[in-house]
């Protein structure tokens, strides 16, 4: 068990802001330390649970920190993980531009859609990895994130003559991928 | 899009490395770490998903790459159709690109699509990969709920077929979830001078799509009692090039493997 506690620690130590940038994705900013000490609280509990190797380790509180959101959002999920209207965009005039469009085509992607690709790009998780946090086997999320992937680029091409996005609807086909 | 630029808009990038420094961070370990840890393992009963399950025939079949949400019952196959229909370029395209999707990492890869076939409300896919690799996907199209999907991945193939002959990844039996339902696939390649082939399934005849080579068939059956009476051994009826009509039961044409 000492050994166990020592790699808390470490994980700890580690991942501790991972998680709350986990967290500070999906619920607002203000209670994502509160969210994540909630997390490591319940990994301290389940401490004969904790994976070997610290990217599974961080994978594993990852999963906790999602059902502890689900259980505060009183959903099964998925959850949402919307990217600010506010958020600053330095650059080029048109980098901007496009990663303004990328924001907007990202807002109108499912819910589903954008946690798959968010526990990817941004989580930096392996798809075993997020097909864990997921709940879900790796073949079925990595399905889920080409068909994110698709999507996201079809919102993406639906800009007009200019360059104003479109309302694009998602196919009920896509909208209900599992 | 790329993936920097994805990166940059993430919404928790204002966040720095240095919170973990911060006295909040400590203070939370520190807390935590003040109680007693858990000394039982407390792994919560994990949720029943409804997946397929493998059960295969032959020893060749190395993988259960299975995954679905089948919300099926009894009626769930009610749309199932003995014979077959082309899935149209489109369909084909789509569905087909679909599977090879879900296999990208698995040996084998990259799959090419082989066939795509349509029974009623659902799509059958046969991907075939270097090796001869081979997996199968079954789309529900219309299922209550909104559309699934389930992954299968056998091989590889020990041999090419014969001229008259089949070559087969196992008679596998997929379990459809929570429903007391199974259905049998049986897929691989067919000699070349075969041009159509068809299984008897109690007394009734399920035809098989053959296409390049490549053949296919799946049908929908009450669950068997499979541990004890292992797989079932169909009569397959080929016809040749010259129209002979060669009837024998799979694992005959396929001894060496099943």
């Amino acid at each position: 068990m000492r050994d166990h506690q020592s790699e808390f620690v470490e994980l700890y130590q580690a991942s501790y802001v991972d998680v709350v940038r986990f967290a500070a994705r999906r619920i607002p900013r203000a209670h994502a330390e509160d969210l994540a000490a909630e997390a490591f609280t319940v990994a301290w509990r389940r401490l004969a649970d904790l994976p070997s190797g610290i990217d599974e380790a961080r994978a594993w509180v990852f999963g906790i920190a999602r059902r502890l959101i689900l259980a505060h959002l009183r959903q099964s999920g998925p959850i949402l993980v919307e990217i600010p209207e506010t958020l600053s965009t330095p650059g080029h005039e048109e980098a901007v531009v496009a990663r303004a469009d990328l924001a907007t085509a990202w807002n109108r992607l499912s819910s589903r859609h954008q946690e798959v690709i968010a526990l990817q790009v941004w989580d930096g998780l392996t798809s075993t990895q997020a097909a864990q946090v997921l709940d879900i086997s790796p073949v079925a999320y990595r399905i889920r994130l080409s068909r994110a992937r698709r999507s996201l680029s079809a919102l993406l091409r639906s800009h007009d003559a200019s360059g104003r996005l479109q309302i694009t609807r998602i196919p009920a086909e896509e909208a209900h991928q599992s | 899009m790329t993936i920097d630029q994805l990166t940059q808009l993430d919404p928790a990038r204002d966040i720095p490395d240095s919170l973990i420094d911060e006295a909040r961070a400590r203070d939370t370990l520190a807390q935590i770490t003040g109680s007693a840890p858990g000394t039982v393992p407390l792994r919560t009963p994990r949720r029943r998903m409804r997946t397929l399950t493998g059960l295969a025939a032959g020893t060749l079949v190395v993988g259960g790459a299975l995954a679905a949400n089948l919300a099926g019952g009894p009626t769930a196959f009610a749309s199932w159709s003995p014979v077959p229909i082309a899935a149209s370029a489109e369909e084909r395209a789509e569905w087909g690109e679909d599977c090879a999707q879900g296999f990208g990492d698995d040996p084998g890869a990259p799959f090419d699509i082989r066939i795509v076939e349509r029974r009623g409300d659902f799509a059958y896919t046969v991907l075939s990969g270097s090796d001869n690799y081979e997996a199968t996907c079954l789309r529900w199209l219309n299922a209550p709920g909104g559309e699934v999907s389930g992954f299968g991945y056998h091989g590889p193939l020990e041999r090419e077929p014969a001229p008259a002959g089949l070559t087969a990844n196992g008679v596998r039996a997929q379990e459809l979830g929570e429903a007391d339902e199974t259905w049998f696939e049986v897929t691989g390649k067919a000699g070349d001078q075969i041009v159509a082939i068809s299984f008897d399934v109690n007394g009734s005849d399920v035809q098989a799509t053959l296409e390049d080579g490549y053949f296919a068939v799946w049908w929908p059956e009450t669950r068997p009692n499979l541990p004890r009476f292992g797989p079932p051994n169909p009569m397959v009826t080929v016809t040749l090039t010259d129209g002979t009509r060669i009837t024998q039961r799979i694992q005959e044409f396929d001894a060496p493997v099943l």
